[in-house]
């Protein structure tokens, strides 16, 4: 926004200033004392006025071309081209002036505006360039403003990003329904009891320390993901297989941590678990140059009792699209759904996750 | 005082929760346990073929949630609803006082189910099925198909495949290309759970599919009819053309 046309005060004394700054010409012209000066008033105001207006619009080339070591030799040639002119409008506007006068009341001011063509021609250019110097100022603390702005939104995101995550962390579904499990197999497998108990044990104490943590290894976030997957499959028995393929050096890449985890779990609660017949999961992690991929495959039921399913899905999906966007550049997350397959691919460039812990 | 045999059936689609309640009505003798349902397909196939009195019914299973299985259920079986976490089924529990289990539950709060359950036996449901699986959903979410009971079979039939709906009586015949069925619901209770987005209510006994509407035909000086693609002639109430042409603006 321009800082004089955006406000009608800051115009109003600006344009005084302006005027105000006929001053300058007028003294040259003629000294304080002089009677002569208020006539060199009168014919400097106009031309001053026209200056200045003429330099409201170098804003926009302030802000076009900003004052970086990159450019600064461009920006040198620009100023000063306009500085020359400035100088030769304002020495030329100044002369039409003092003819003008001169042919109503012979004060011999045009002679002087020629005599002092140097003068003159400095002052219209240092006006410009006080002009420049201002807009140059404003601009570059206006864009100053405007970083910091976004700084602080993209921080915002990232906290919202995180905040998200740790919600997601344990399903109060998932939590439930293993204590009702636990609590079905004390009398009749007093052994699976003590068993799931220590597996959901391990699955929460890990997903706590993960939670802590800015970024983990592949294999470290699969330890989880096999934590969680165990205790799944003692719900749902038979129903649930679990075929986990990580090419090495892949389980080494660093992501952030808790990134593959809503994708596992939308897996088993969007996909196998509402096949009647069950199915497999599938994960496979692999590299290319520079590129970590990970794949993560289920069957689902396409006529399942939807009374939430798609919605509830997309949220842990979404969550992850935007942990990978607050903290990688060329990252992606993609999602295919065949007739009765769901495959969520997440390709990571290595070594880019950020450790502030989004 | 002996208590009344009770047949009674369980669905759930985790064993371990379903070894929980067979453990539990094992140890009342009036309780015999007649079958149990890992889907909600099973779960109506069974309550078909064995006849409960009471049916321990699981929301969240494969095929059918037990919000489809109760609307296809004889409203003579007593159900006591089992969940372990569902926030909006459990809010529409609430509101229409139906029996429900938290799981994981005690002995105590089996027996006290069990109890309301017996006293329910015989009595009206507190409100329609439909109904409730309405209050069930998040809101502004409706139903993405409908389910329907055609002899033995279960069909399901997805909203965008529906024609129009004729009320009849106590039931709604459903009406999709050549083909129709009949489901015990009233047209009210179709309407709550279909997107008003999509379907209009022409008529104080029809209600269409908007995308359908070819036509509207003026059938005598002061009556007159929608026209659908498939040919059907749906007859239009006054306040049923209001509502037809407020829904037509709406879709611009």
């Amino acid at each position: 926004m321009h800082p004089i046309l955006s406000e009608r005060r800051a115009l109003v004394a600006y344009l005084a200033a302006s005027l105000a700054a006929s001053y300058l010409p007028a003294s040259v012209l003629a000294s304080p004392g002089d009677p002569r000066f208020v006539l060199a008033l009168a014919a400097a105001a106009l031309p001053t006025l026209l200056l200045g207006v003429g330099a409201l619009p170098v804003y926009y080339l302030c802000r076009a071309v900003p004052l970086r070591s990159s450019g600064l030799g461009n920006a040198f040639r620009v100023h000063a081209a306009l500085a020359a002119a400035s100088g030769v409008a304002f020495w030329g506007l100044l002369d039409v002036a003092a003819r003008l006068l001169d042919w109503v009341a012979p004060t011999g001011l045009s002679g002087e505006v020629e005599r002092q063509w140097g003068a003159l021609l400095t002052l219209g250019a240092m006006l410009y360039l006080a002009a420049a110097a201002f807009y140059t100022f404003v601009s570059s603390a206006q864009r100053a403003r405007a970083s910091e702005r976004r700084a602080a939104a993209a921080s915002l995101r990232a906290h919202e990003a995180r905040l998200a995550m740790l919600k997601a962390q344990v399903h109060p579904h998932f939590l439930f329904n293993s204590l009702n499990a636990i609590s079905a197999l004390t009398v009749q497998e007093p052994r699976l009891a003590r068993e799931l108990c220590v597996l959901l044990a391990d699955f929460l104490r890990s997903s706590l320390a993960m939670g802590e943590r800015g970024t983990v290894s592949l294999e470290d976030e699969l330890r989880l993901a096999r934590a969680y997957l165990d205790v799944e499959r003692i719900r749902l028995g038979d129903r649930l297989t679990v075929d986990i393929q990580v090419r090495p050096p892949a389980g080494e890449v660093r992501i952030p941590a808790l990134l593959l985890q809503p994708l596992i779990e939308n897996a088993v609660t969007h996909g196998v678990a509402t096949c009647a017949q069950g199915g497999t999961l599938a994960v496979e992690a692999h590299t290319t140059p520079g590129v970590l991929v990970v794949t993560v495959a289920n069957p689902f039921d396409p006529q399942a009792p939807g009374r939430r399913g798609a919605r509830a899905g997309g949220v842990g999906l979404a969550n992850v699209s935007r942990r990978i966007a607050v903290s990688y550049r060329g990252a992606s997350l993609t999602t295919q759904r065949d007739a009765d397959r769901f495959t969520s691919t997440l390709v990571l460039p290595i070594g880019a996750a950020e450790t502030r812990g989004t | 005082m002996t208590e009344a045999s009770r047949r009674v059936l369980i669905a759930d689609d985790e064993a371990p929760a379903r070894a929980v309640l067979r453990e539990m009505i094992a140890a009342r003798p009036h309780l015999d346990l007649v079958g149990e349902a890992a889907n909600g397909l099973e779960a109506v196939e069974l309550a078909q073929a064995r006849r409960p009195d009471l049916l321990f019914l699981d929301v969240q299973m494969p095929r059918l949630d037990g919000f489809e299985v109760l609307e296809l259920l004889e409203p003579s079986v007593g159900v006591v609803f089992t969940t372990a976490y569902d926030q909006y089924a459990l809010r529409a529990f609430e509101v229409n006082a139906v029996d429900y289990l938290l799981k994981p539950f005690t002995e105590a709060r089996f027996a006290r189910a069990l109890e309301r359950a017996e006293q329910r036996l015989g009595k009206q449901r507190p409100v329609p099925a439909s109904a409730l699986a309405a209050a069930a959903r998040p809101a502004g979410s409706f139903t993405a198909r409908l389910v329907i009971k055609d002899g033995a079979r279960v069909e399901l039939l997805p909203v965008a495949e529906l024609d129009y709906a004729r009320a009849q009586g106590d039931y709604v015949e459903l009406v999709s290309g050549t083909r129709s069925w009949l489901k015990e619901q009233t047209l009210q209770d179709l309407g709550a759970a279909l997107d008003p987005g999509r379907f209009v209510r022409v008529h104080r006994s029809y209600l269409i599919q908007g995308d359908r509407l070819v036509r509207i035909e003026p059938v005598s000086k002061d009556s007159k009819a929608a026209v659908l693609s498939t040919g059907a002639r749906i007859p239009i109430s006054e306040t049923g053309l209001a509502r037809l042409q407020a829904w037509l603006a709406r879709r611009g």
